[in-house]
């Protein structure tokens, strides 16, 4: 935590800033871009979201309170632009976000930056049949590997509902997976 | 056949993959297109704000220019209008202004006044009370 305040005071100190700033970028660069694929599924979407998160993470450092961990409020900035963007995706074509979703996994397999295999393309097709807050507990689990208290203060959800919904999801796949 | 469990099973990663080179280009991306590396950019809404303000001024300057010359011919009253206003609402009387001016003020404000003799004729007919100016 003590070396979270330093770079922190760091990022915010203008002699320092362009530093740590690169820093910032090395270390969570591959997270937060895998943590956005795993919801805007497609690389070029993915891309410009990940552009955008950092730009807003830079422009917003003065306003982090420290209430949360740094990495926690970089996640959930990450998220809330990937979920801005699909819902925004969604209206220019007349869609909702799940139906988007489910067409652009189903188009996987055409995509040049997927290179999964059969089962690995079943469990994608999977996660589209779950109701929207369910898919990303269940990505940012069991993809990411994020602990439940990662995601609690990410989410904004309790450790115990974020367990029950892990389950249920867990529960629908599987359902799924056996009968595909 | 063998039921899926999840748990049972080998990990499954996601399928997705970047392009070659992806990660090492995207600092240099995102360094571009922050907040401080942009050229300052004077918009064109920035310099009709300025022209506007500069209009406010103007106007503002200009009304209470108005404003304040309107207050200042409001202090001096016209003579005549003050001549007829005191003579329409005093209650003082001609005898009583007399009765406080001295002999030679009363003099001083003597008038030549030339009365024209078809006026004067005309006077006398319509004035039934002839007797008051034969007699005082």
């Amino acid at each position: 935590m003590q070396d979270e305040k330093v770079f922190i005071a760091e990022l915010l100190n203008p002699k320092t800033q362009n530093e740590a700033f690169q820093k910032l970028l090395r270390e969570y660069q591959k997270p937060l871009y895998n943590h956005i694929r795993n919801i805007v599924l497609n690389h070029d979407d993915a891309d410009d979201v990940l552009q955008n998160t950092f730009i807003k993470v830079f422009q917003n450092l003065k306003n982090f309170k420290g209430e949360s961990k740094l990495f926690s409020w970089m996640y959930r900035i990450a998220t809330n632009e990937a979920i801005t963007f699909l819902n925004q995706k969604a209206k220019k074509n007349n869609t909702t976000s799940e139906e988007l979703q489910s067409k652009i996994v189903d188009n996987l397999k055409a995509d040049s930056y997927f290179d999964g295999d059969e089962i690995q393309f079943k469990l994608q097709k999977a996660i589209t049949l779950l109701p929207e807050k369910q898919q990303l507990v269940f990505k940012m689990k069991y993809f990411e590997e994020l602990k439940y208290e990662d995601m609690s203060e990410i989410l904004g959800t309790s450790v115990g509902a974020l367990k029950a919904s892990y389950h249920h999801a867990v529960k629908k796949i599987e359902e799924f997976m056996n009968g595909n | 056949m063998k039921e899926f469990r999840l748990d049972n099973e080998p990990k499954i990663a996601s399928g997705f993959k970047t392009p070659e080179g992806y990660f090492e280009d995207l600092s240099e991306k995102i360094n571009k297109n922050l907040p401080n590396s942009e050229p300052k950019v004077i918009s064109i809404f920035q310099k009709r704000k300025t022209w506007m303000y500069g209009i406010a001024a103007v106007l503002a300057i200009s009304i209470s220019v108005v404003f304040y010359q309107q207050f200042q011919s409001t202090e001096t009253l016209d003579a005549e209008f003050l001549e007829n206003y005191i003579a329409r609402n005093t209650t003082v009387s001609e005898y009583d202004l007399l009765e406080l001016l001295e002999k030679e003020d009363i003099e001083k404000i003597q008038i030549d006044l030339e009365i024209q003799d078809d006026i004067l004729e005309e006077t006398m007919i319509h004035n039934t009370n002839l007797e008051h100016y034969l007699t005082n």
